[in-house]
């Protein structure tokens, strides 16, 4: 469970990433660009504290 | 808590949600079996130094017209010295003793020389807590639609501002008066995160910027981001300010030995080297990266020069933009109100921790209201460490050369002294040369570090070869 969440997390931060590089292709408009930012982000605080108190 | 554990509390709080016990072996070596691998440097400094300033220093450059060659050469060649610094100054030495910086000058200049260090590292962290503050508070500028101050504003522009500012410092303070370890398990939670939003306001800021391909970049860089024009009032940058900065920005931590603290539980001295995380990933990327943000605002509005980092993030990356710089602040901001605190109650250990660190964050709140500070933070970086790099040098001074001359290392200890004078002269004079160098030569701050260096180790040691006495039998033989 702990190694599915923390696929989900390192997801999250490659979808920020993923999603940045395609607006500086201009392959999706800058406000598509923050909306998966924001959901990323969502996802990265909402999963991490899960895994990482697990770990702990 | 002793007096002594506190003053090493001081320097490790930062350190020890990190998975380094700092807070152990105050008095004595670190054992070997208590060092630590490589990966764990890695990871502390790639997370140490991406910070909030970071969203501050990279619009300055631009602000001050840096050329593109001078940022993204000149950063490489400045962090690599910082590296080389750290790697072949602070490490072998941490590696050798593997005391805390601390420990070492009270062993050189007896325990009041502690008292001195801890008013003046105090002081200069309530400065350093009141830019985190204004960083994270120009994050609710945003929402709150709060007029931005000019570049060349000194005190607060508006009252909302200022009551922005107090909210936003009251909550920081409160919870850095209540300790730091919720926000400092939230930190290492952010940290990835906030890595890898820099990287991302980079790729995201392209677009806005004009650049279609690879081989645009360059022309986009030169044209658009840095076109070394300086704002109002702004020292011009050149290649060897940039250079100088990125080598001295941190001069407090590696010639100022300050990483002693950290770089004493290194199995290796080579482990210094990991330092390039943190310069290459805070000092390079995060640079370069919220320089295209302002890149990006100036491109909107060349009218608008205010270097104000909530609005620069949120303009490129929205809400989350937002959510960075107010946590970039917040997480950097609690634990160096909590040693501000903590170093001036080392002076005076009957005051109350909470009550101090309550003084320590009203002083940095004060700070923060003056956006004037954080418009000159390229100055007030290097005076944070120009002040606390005299006793590096004397550190280095003593563990290299003090018995090549024929003097005896640790010499408070061995004579036991409350005061050895020479590093406190050292100190003193060697900023004296500094402000003597900036006010009669004309030499700028950004380029007073190794002169004070040296002129404070020069000074330790000729002071000592004319102050120290021989030391009685009993002692020579301890030694």
């Amino acid at each position: 469970m702990s190694n599915l969440l923390r696929f989900i997390s390192f997801s999250a931060l490659a979808l920020l990433l993923v999603s940045a590089v395609l607006c500086a292709g201009g392959r999706i408009l800058p406000d598509t660009n923050r909306s998966f930012i924001l959901a990323g982000t969502i996802v990265w605080f909402v999963v991490t504290p899960i895994w990482l108190r697990k770990n702990k | 808590m002793s007096e002594v554990e506190k003053q090493e509390a001081v320097t490790n709080s930062a350190s020890e949600d990190s998975g380094f016990a700092v807070n152990e072996y105050e008095r004595e070596p670190v054992p070997e079996t208590k060092t630590k691998g490589l990966k764990s440097f890695v990871g502390l400094f790639a997370g140490e130094h991406v910070a909030a300033t970071e969203l501050l220093i990279g619009p300055l450059f631009v602000a001050a017209g840096a050329s593109a060659f001078s940022v993204l050469v000149g950063l490489l060649v400045g962090n690599f010295l910082a590296v080389t610094s750290w790697t072949f100054l602070t490490a072998p030495i941490a590696v050798k003793n593997r005391l805390t910086l601390y420990y070492q000058l009270e062993k050189i200049g007896g325990p009041a020389i502690i008292k001195i260090y801890n008013a003046a590292n105090g002081f200069l962290w309530c400065c350093l807590g009141g830019a985190f503050i204004y960083v994270s508070a120009t994050a609710l500028f945003v929402p709150f639609n709060i007029p931005t101050p000019a570049i060349t504003d000194w005190a607060p522009k508006n009252a909302g501002m200022v009551v922005v500012i107090a909210a936003v410092g009251v909550v920081f303070v409160y919870m850095a008066a209540k300790g730091y370890d919720t926000i400092a398990h939230f930190a290492n939670i952010a940290s990835p995160w906030m890595a890898v939003m820099f990287i991302i306001f980079g790729f995201s800021a392209l677009p806005e910027l004009g650049v279609k391909s690879f081989s645009g970049f360059w022309h986009v860089a030169n044209n658009v981001v840095w076109t070394g024009v300086p704002a109002a009032g702004a020292i011009k940058f050149t290649f060897w300010h940039i250079v100088c900065f990125a080598w001295f920005g941190n001069m407090a931590w590696h010639i100022g030995m300050g990483d002693l603290s950290i770089f004493r539980y290194a199995r290796k001295a080579r482990y210094g080297l990991a330092s390039a995380a943190g310069m290459y990933l805070g000092h390079y990327i995060a640079w370069i990266t919220a320089a295209f943000l302002y890149a990006v605002q100036l491109q909107r509005n060349p009218a608008d020069t205010s270097v104000v980092p909530g609005p620069l993030a949120s303009r490129v990356a929205g809400y989350s933009g937002i959510l960075l710089v107010l946590l970039a602040g917040w997480t950097t901001a609690n634990p160096v109100i909590y040693r501000a605190g903590l170093a001036f109650q080392a002076i005076r250990p009957k005051w109350s921790r909470v009550w101090v660190t309550f003084v320590a964050g009203a002083l940095a709140c004060v700070v923060a209201a003056f956006p004037g500070f954080c418009n000159r933070f390229l100055s007030v970086a290097m005076l944070y460490g120009l002040i606390l790099m005299p006793m590096g040098a004397v550190i280095f001074a003593d563990h290299y050369l003090v018995r090549k001359i024929g003097l005896v290392k640790f010499y408070a200890e061995k004579a036991g002294k409350h005061v050895y004078w020479p590093p406190v002269l050292a100190w003193v004079c060697s900023l004296l040369v500094c402000v003597l160098l900036w006010y009669f030569a004309g030499i700028q701050e950004f380029f007073l570090c190794l002169p004070g260096w040296l002129a404070s180790g020069v000074i330790y040691l000729a002071l000592s070869k004319i102050m120290q006495k021989p030391l009685k039998s009993k002692q020579v033989i301890n030694e």
